[in-house]
């Protein structure tokens, strides 16, 4: 069994699906993305920039240990 | 929710706690006259902990970017329900007579589930020029 990273499709739901289903649901919400990228100060980013970061890394070891074997 | 006005929100917030409950697995593993037998299986309440991590990290970029509160979270939930199919894992194993066995048992679904939230939370930071 490979590992499956999340750059690539796992077990069919590929990153571009999610993409498109998410700026879909950003835009009949009508949602603007550029005045919603302003609302952000740079200690914001960068705190939730850690907090993806740290959940990725949480999911890789998950799949990681669920797929080993 | 006793108000007089439900809104879609908490409505479509009710359905996705149900979800989450369904999502438990159902295992069973049964053991009788055997020695040296070894299991490992997933621990189901460290992967709905990470899915309910996922949600909130969601739900938090949601908030903090995108407009009111309430509009906010009509959005997170519309994202969750996409994927929040209702997912029974259910197995059984029995061990009878057996002698040095190793078993190991996964959950492919909350898996699955578990990359596709991450992908929405890394396309929405991606969206929002974070990473």
């Amino acid at each position: 069994m490979k590992n499956v990273s999340n750059e690539n499709s796992p077990k069919g739901i590929s990153y571009k699906v999610v993409d498109v289903l998410v700026s879909n649901v950003l835009q009949r919400n009508g949602v603007n993305i550029e005045k919603a990228k302003n609302k952000l100060s740079d200690a914001e980013k960068q705190a939730l920039k850690e907090m993806v970061e740290d959940l990725k890394s949480q999911v890789d070891e998950f799949v990681k240990q669920n797929t080993k074997e | 929710m006793s108000n007089d006005h439900h809104h879609d929100a908490d409505l479509l917030q009710d359905a996705d706690m149900l979800t989450l409950v369904d999502q438990e697995s159902d295992e069973l593993i049964w053991i009788k006259d055997s020695i040296n037998v070894h299991v490992h299986s997933t621990d189901t309440q460290a992967s709905v902990s990470l899915q309910v991590a996922l949600q909130l990290a969601i739900a938090l970029v949601i908030s903090i970017t995108i407009a009111d509160s309430e509009h906010g979270n009509e959005i997170a939930q519309e994202l969750f329900q996409h994927f929040d199919s209702e997912q029974m894992n259910k197995q059984k194993i029995l061990v009878k007579n057996s002698k040095d066995v190793n078993i190991t048992t996964t959950d492919t679904d909350i898996s699955v589930n578990i990359q596709a939230l991450l992908q929405i939370l890394i396309s929405l930071v991606a969206k929002l020029d974070i990473a």
